[in-house]
């Protein structure tokens, strides 16, 4: 076998191939983790979103929606009357009926954008298990509570949802009364009214959906409901069902990022085997000389491994650093909420195996074109 | 070149291969273990006069015996997997998806061309109780074959629990049409 240092001596013969190499496989592993965190991000931000216990009543023909959805106010007491074996806090039975809102939101800066609303009653808390009031209190009338995320939806600083801030929608100025979080759920990025408020100032007078929360019943018990008063013209879907349907709707956003890393991961990839068939092939006469002092073919091609791995793996190891300096813990908002960028051991293995696989299987082909010509050829090959 | 050219492709080939469409969990396939208390009611020869639903809605009260002819339609999800309950549309009034032509519908037994009104005025729940008078927590879905767009003609009573604005009937014969 040659030496490990022949192979480190070699990286650095030439400095511009070698800054070629290590900044095409950073931008190809720093592609890559950026790909899976992101599709990793929404994945985990809508699979936490909903509870197998949950079961959300829409409006029929809204399943898709709870936003287009219109289910009428007195459906809340027929569900709590009709359905037994409904999780109850203190005889209170977890049944929200709450209205879900997308509208644009000012704030005291003057920025405005849009915002998920939410309209409830302080039984939301008995179906929204995952939500923390951190500063404040419920809102009354004329006040909102705001997911610790929200501002990155408006995109304001933290401040201008502070406690004791004002919001203005449609020309209301309310309150910020509470400060809540629901981590990595999309509820953290809502900004949520008093039922009441939100009706009166949306101009409706029915629910979007009703939220419940089983304890002994079944999804087929609610199920059961729906068709059993078929006047109130609701379907019963479970609520992480419906986030999982809600993933598969972002599916074409999620295909794009994948394609779009691909193609400039494929563009670096090619730059990268282009610089490598043209440094080995300028090494056709040495690796022959190697040869003829003993050398075999097999340890030849170790060292040109060894050489490419080391490039790649500094490229892994920039764009690591890259990574967790620009990407780990970064917020993105998108329609629903706002998800994270998390390092985790997935997107860490993923981006590793990456950067081997291009230090390995991409070596392979220059290699044995360098290696491939017979000992006398090699020799005189210029 | 060609080799790395080939790998290329392998990997967007199997990255693109989970793009498909998913199925549908709640249309999933309940045909089996149907029990011998919903097999009793499949009747072998169709009961003699047969209404529409939508006329049955107008007339029948509490308690009455009907017999209804309709198709299993009126909304996405049709049956309640693991229950006897179904609902029925008149066809004579909503028309299910499939019958429009180039109408891609994956679900066409929703009738979502129809209007709501019209939707909620022809349609109507099927039931089975036992005999203790308790919902059979056991879906009709695969008996017989039943499955969403099923013709059928259903014989029952009129439920307890049903109004001018919503008709359950509690079935006691299902005949399949086709």
């Amino acid at each position: 076998m040659l030496p490990f240092t022949y192979a480190l001596r070699n990286l650095f013969r030439d400095l511009s191939r070698l800054a070629q190499t290590v900044g095409g496989s950073a931008l190809v592993v720093l592609l890559l983790i950026a790909s899976v965190a992101l599709n990793q991000g929404m994945d985990s931000v809508l699979s936490a979103s909903g509870s197998a216990k949950n079961v959300i009543l829409v409006g029929k023909g809204s399943e898709e929606s709870i936003e287009r959805s219109e289910v009428h106010l007195d459906a809340e007491s027929s569900v709590i009357t009709s359905i037994r074996g409904l999780e109850e806090q203190l005889g209170t039975p977890a049944v929200s009926g709450e209205i879900t809102y997308q509208a644009p939101i000012r704030t005291a800066s003057g920025k405005e954008d849009q915002a998920l609303l939410r309209g409830v009653l302080e039984k939301a808390l008995l179906v929204h298990r995952s939500v923390r009031l951190l500063e404040g209190h419920f809102p009354a009338p004329g006040e909102v509570m705001v997911g610790k995320l929200a501002h990155r939806n408006l995109g304001v600083d933290a401040s201008e949802l502070a406690l004791g801030q004002r919001i203005y929608f449609e020309n209301e100025a309310l309150n910020v009364s509470g400060i809540f979080t629901a981590p990595g759920t999309v509820l953290e990025s809502e900004i949520w009214f008093d039922r009441n408020d939100l009706a009166s100032l949306t101009q409706r007078d029915t629910l979007s959906a009703i939220t419940l929360r089983m304890d002994n019943a079944e999804f087929d018990d609610v199920h059961v409901f729906t068709l059993q008063r078929n006047d109130l013209e609701l379907a019963a879907i479970r609520e992480d069902v419906y986030y999982s349907k809600l993933g598969a709707f972002y599916q074409p956003i999620k295909v794009m990022i994948w394609v779009t890393a691909a193609l400039v991961s494929a563009g670096a990839i090619f730059g990268g085997l282009n610089t490598l068939y043209a440094a080995f092939a300028s090494r056709i006469r040495e690796m022959a000389t190697l040869q003829s002092i003993g050398y075999t073919r097999g340890a030849l091609l170790v060292s040109l491994i060894q050489e490419s791995l080391l490039a790649t793996l500094t490229g892994t190891l920039l764009a690591f650093l890259i990574a967790y300096f620009l990407l780990d813990g970064r917020t993105v908002p998108f329609s629903v909420g706002t998800f994270t960028l998390i390092l985790t051991p997935q997107v860490i293995l993923t981006g590793l195996a990456a950067g081997i696989l291009l230090g390995t299987i991409g070596t392979l082909p220059p290699a044995i074109r360098c290696l491939s010509p017979s000992l006398p050829k090699a020799l005189r090959s210029s | 070149m060609k080799f790395n050219l080939l790998l290329l492709t392998l990997a967007t080939a199997v990255t693109l291969s989970s793009c498909g469409d998913k199925k549908d969990i709640n249309t999933a396939d309940t045909s089996l273990n149907i029990s011998g208390s919903l097999q009793s009611l499949i009747l072998s020869e169709a009961p003699d006069g047969a209404a529409e639903i939508a006329a049955v809605r107008k007339t029948a009260k509490k308690g009455d015996t009907v017999t209804i002819q309709g198709k299993v339609m009126g909304r996405k999800d049709p049956f309640v997997n693991g229950r006897a309950m179904m609902m029925l549309g008149d066809p004579n009034k909503i028309t299910s998806c499939d019958l429009n032509h180039d109408d891609g519908c994956p679900t066409p037994w929703d009738v979502c061309c129809d209007d709501p009104d019209v939707i909620k005025a022809s349609t109507l729940t099927v039931q089975v109780l036992d005999t203790d008078g308790n919902l059979i927590k056991e879906g009709i879905k695969g008996l017989a074959g039943i499955k969403e767009l099923s013709q059928l003609v259903v014989t029952g009573t009129v439920a307890d629990g049903s109004t001018a604005d919503n008709m359950l009937i509690n079935a006691t014969g299902i005949y399949i049409l086709k």
